[in-house]
């Protein structure tokens, strides 16, 4: 009996949580898998200009962005159009659009917003053959992309 | 008889405290949270409607001179506002005058008095039309310059409407209300293709 020692009282034994650190990066991987950041391939410079009366454009559905201006390599002068990720010609832009407009679910094809992000320097034939299309289709708001002044 | 096993000396392990592993983890998901979302693009809105696309020819015949603001970007870029050249910081406030027509200026749009759901009785320029005729050659930069300033300009003056006939700013107003005043005070901006269009336009157009 007296090899026995008598146990000190015993404690609750604490919680290892040394796994704890594993499950907040499961779920931080979770967060990065699910919520895709939409970056759009830019071809195009870019040199956007500024305006006071800007209003921000919430990133939804129903935004489809057009970008103008020079190629980024292999500039040969001239001005390029740039629908979503690829650049298109002016005859297609109409195509391209109509498109665009028939992957929205039909409560919304009346409401897309085209996003223009045009260079500063470019020519305005360029836009105004752009918004001429846009015009002939009906129900589009067109938002023109410009920095704080 | 009892053999002692002689245990291997402990060596110890040196233990790295990871209870401030789980507060790193934790930042570092608040702020991909955060960022996820983050900087929305903003610019200037333009919703093409009936005011401001080229519409039926009808609506020109009876359209006053007075009623037009005839602005021209030409190929180097300098604004003309009804002919004379403009400097582009003057431009919001010639546009308010125009669109405004506060004192009753018979140069300026005429003023007419409608029936309005929730404002009542309301005094505006419902017939002016701003003419935009934009050179080929000239620079977007200076386009949207003019379309900042315009835009502006209808901001400025919902905002004196909303002050001087309402008594408070335009941004105190209830939903309905800045509603019928947008609608009121709409952009009436119509872009025409060439000045050659405007004016043979105007020379359909009969005198005040």
């Amino acid at each position: 009996m007296s090899r026995f020692r008598k146990t000190s009282p015993r404690q609750v034994p604490s919680l290892n949580t040394s796994s704890l650190p594993d499950l907040i990066f499961t779920l931080l991987f979770f967060f990065v898998i699910v919520s895709n950041l939409k970056s759009p391939i830019k071809q195009l410079h870019l040199n956007i200009p500024e305006a006071s009366e800007i209003q921000s454009l919430e990133n939804n559905h129903l935004v489809n962005h057009i970008y103008i201006g020079k190629l980024i390599d292999g500039d040969d002068g001239n001005t390029h159009i740039q629908f979503n990720d690829d650049l298109i010609d002016l005859g297609d832009l109409k195509k391209k659009m109509i498109e665009a407009k028939n992957l929205l679910d039909t409560d919304y094809q009346e409401r897309m917003i085209v996003s223009l992000k045009i260079d500063r320097n470019t020519q305005m034939s360029v836009v105004k053959d752009v918004k001429q299309v846009l015009q002939e289709i009906s129900g589009i708001t067109i938002h023109y992309s410009a920095i704080k002044k | 008889m009892f053999v002692r096993q002689r245990r291997k000396k402990n060596t110890d392990i040196l233990k790295i405290n990871s209870s401030s592993a789980a507060d790193i983890a934790f930042l570092l998901l608040i702020f991909f949270i955060l960022t996820s979302s983050l900087a929305p693009e903003k610019g200037l809105f333009k919703r093409y409607t009936e005011n401001n696309t080229d519409s039926s020819n009808a609506n020109k015949q009876d359209i006053k001179r007075r009623n037009i603001m005839q602005l021209q970007i030409d190929k180097n870029n300098h604004v003309f506002w009804n002919d004379t050249p403009i400097a582009i910081e003057r431009l919001r406030m010639a546009a308010v005058e125009f669109i405004g027509n506060p004192e009753d200026d018979s140069s300026l749009p005429e003023k007419i008095k409608e029936e309005n759901t929730f404002l009542g009785e309301v005094t505006y320029t419902k017939k002016h039309v701003i003419y935009l005729a934009v050179s080929d050659s000239s620079n977007y930069a200076t386009y949207l310059k003019v379309l900042n300033e315009l835009t502006a300009a209808y901001r400025e003056q919902r905002n004196t409407y909303s002050e001087t006939v309402l008594g408070s700013s335009f941004l105190s107003l209830d939903k309905e209300r800045q509603g019928e005043i947008k609608k009121i005070f709409a952009h009436k901006i119509v872009e025409k293709e060439e000045p050659k269009q405007l004016l043979s336009d105007i020379e359909r157009i009969k005198m005040p």
